[in-house]
């Protein structure tokens, strides 16, 4: 039996607001499941369930309030996400561990063409290598070269939410969170999404998505989770 | 479990910094739990209390906090420029193997000077105090350069020229008075100025308050197009969270002298701990 790649067990996140007299939200009780190598994992239901805290979890941007997050690391062994500390949360970041936001925040003056090399470049990429990998990105993007110079924020939503993936899957991490990569998207982003998962899992890159559009990655999942 | 220990350049331990003698009822007046900092008692002002963290090699590491949290005070006594009351700032040279261990504050006068001149770079949020404003621009930039031992003016003037390009300054301007420059122009010569001696730690304080938008994001561009390309260790103090949140990895969050939180960036951002944090974050613009 193939180890997973991503095990969490009893996951559970609190969110204290002081500024409302310190009161208690706990958005995920109890979560337990694994990611296998090369797998695509979905965790849908409406929103408010907590689906995109279980991922900040992972990514390490929340911080869990219990439970284990244990990570086979190339570079360290099995890691506990939950209890690591910040200096190897930021390699497995840089090597291994890869998050797409819903929506695409970049600095407006910067063009696509270096938002979309930006983590070739983090990993020691030289630029012209990582210019000419990033072209043909956004080519398999349908992004036209005329924008490739231009910063994404003038682009259209649709655009914008494709080099978020694109960023997202360009350094090949070993596992690759995605948060609602297909919302608001019409019909031919959607495809292009889904090849790109395909893509990504055919390439060794394991996925974990939340979504609540079960109707285009439910055929996609090669297992799920309902929240 | 294995983890991933970079090496460290400077190394905070239990630095503590007050002014005034103190009484017996400061610890129960003062702090981040009764919002102050001063001793309504004795008057005296706990400017940083038992500060720890560690600065890796080639890292940004942000200090966050608001006017009289202590950051600028930190900062200060890693510059070598305040002493503290107690505590330990341990450094190593970076890129070096078995580099000599050395605590900052336990130097002699000679040493310390020394050291800044050479190892440390500083850019300050008001121009006059890290530049001379009777000086050429590149008299500021060859008097750290002399400090630092550099004797021929003809390589010296070579070296300003070259850090003037390399900050987007005109190298025609070298001979001009500071006051001649705009606010933006300003701190570039700082930032020359700062970068001349080649300094294994450059040192930030709220180098973009006061700037308009546009002048902010240039200076910023510049600032971490310095740090990708020569891999940077710098130590950020600021106010604004945006200028954190585009600089630094990791950030430390400070309240009437004591730190309160630290962590990655992005979850001092998303998921903060502390109440004041959670303030913070919520005043952002």
């Amino acid at each position: 039996m193939t180890t997973p790649l991503l095990q969490v067990r009893d996951l559970n996140k609190s969110f204290f607001l002081h500024m409302i007299d310190g009161r208690k939200i706990d958005p995920i009780k109890q979560v337990s499941f694994d990611v296998a190598p090369n797998q695509h994992f979905l965790i849908w239901g409406r929103s408010g369930v907590g689906k995109t805290s279980i991922l900040k979890c992972v990514y390490r941007s929340y911080l869990a309030s219990s439970g284990e997050i244990w990570f086979d690391s190339h570079q360290f062994g099995k890691v506990d996400l939950v209890k690591s500390d910040e200096s190897t949360i930021l390699r497995l970041r840089q090597h291994e561990i890869g998050y797409c936001s819903q929506f695409l925040k970049v600095l407006p003056r910067v063009a696509a063409l270096d938002v979309i090399t930006e983590p070739l470049m983090r990993n020691g990429i030289e630029r012209q290598a990582a210019y000419e990998k990033g072209r043909d990105w956004l080519e398999r993007l349908g992004i036209k070269e005329g924008l490739w110079h231009a910063s994404p924020v003038t682009f259209s939503g649709g655009e914008q939410q494709r080099i978020n993936l694109g960023r997202a899957f360009i350094a090949a991490p070993r596992l690759l969170l995605l948060d609602e990569p297909t919302a608001s998207l019409d019909s031919n982003s959607k495809q292009i999404i889904v090849d790109m998962i395909d893509y990504a899992r055919a390439n060794g890159t394991a996925v974990l998505t939340v979504s609540h559009d079960l109707d285009t990655l439910a055929k996609l999942a090669d297992n799920q989770l309902a929240l | 479990m294995k983890t991933h220990t970079p090496n460290w350049v400077i190394h905070v331990e239990n630095l503590s910094k007050q002014y005034g003698a103190g009484c017996a009822h400061c610890h129960k007046y003062t702090g981040p739990l009764h919002g102050n900092s001063q001793c309504p008692i004795c008057n005296s002002v706990y400017a940083c209390v038992n500060a720890n963290f560690t600065l890796h090699e080639g890292e940004v590491l942000g200090i966050v906090g608001e006017s009289g949290s202590g950051k600028s005070t930190l900062l200060q006594m890693v510059n070598l420029a305040t002493r503290p009351d107690s505590g330990h700032i341990w450094y190593r040279e970076p890129r070096e193997q078995d580099a000599d261990i050395v605590d900052l504050p336990a130097m002699n006068a000679y040493a310390a000077r020394v050291f800044r001149n050479d190892r440390l770079g500083i850019v300050y949020q008001r121009p006059e105090l890290g530049l001379n404003m009777r000086f050429t621009v590149g008299g500021n930039v060859a008097e750290k350069l002399l400090l630092a031992n550099w004797r021929h003016v003809g390589n010296i003037r070579e070296r300003i020229k070259e850090l003037m390009i390399q900050t987007e300054l005109p190298p025609e301007r070298i001979d001009d008075e500071p006051h001649t420059f705009s606010g933006g122009m300003l701190q570039r010569v700082q930032i020359a100025k700062a970068l001349s001696s080649n300094p294994s730690l450059l040192l930030l304080d709220e180098v973009t308050s006061g700037l308009d938008l546009s002048v902010q994001a240039r200076v910023l561009d510049l600032i971490r197009r310095i740090q990708w390309e020569q891999q940077m260790t710098m130590l950020l103090v600021s106010h604004d969270l945006g200028v954190i949140k585009q600089l630094a990895r990791r950030t430390i969050v400070m309240k009437n002298g004591h730190i309160v939180e630290s962590g990655l960036t992005d979850q001092i951002l998303e998921d903060p701990q502390h109440p004041y944090t959670q303030l913070l974050v919520s005043s952002a613009l």
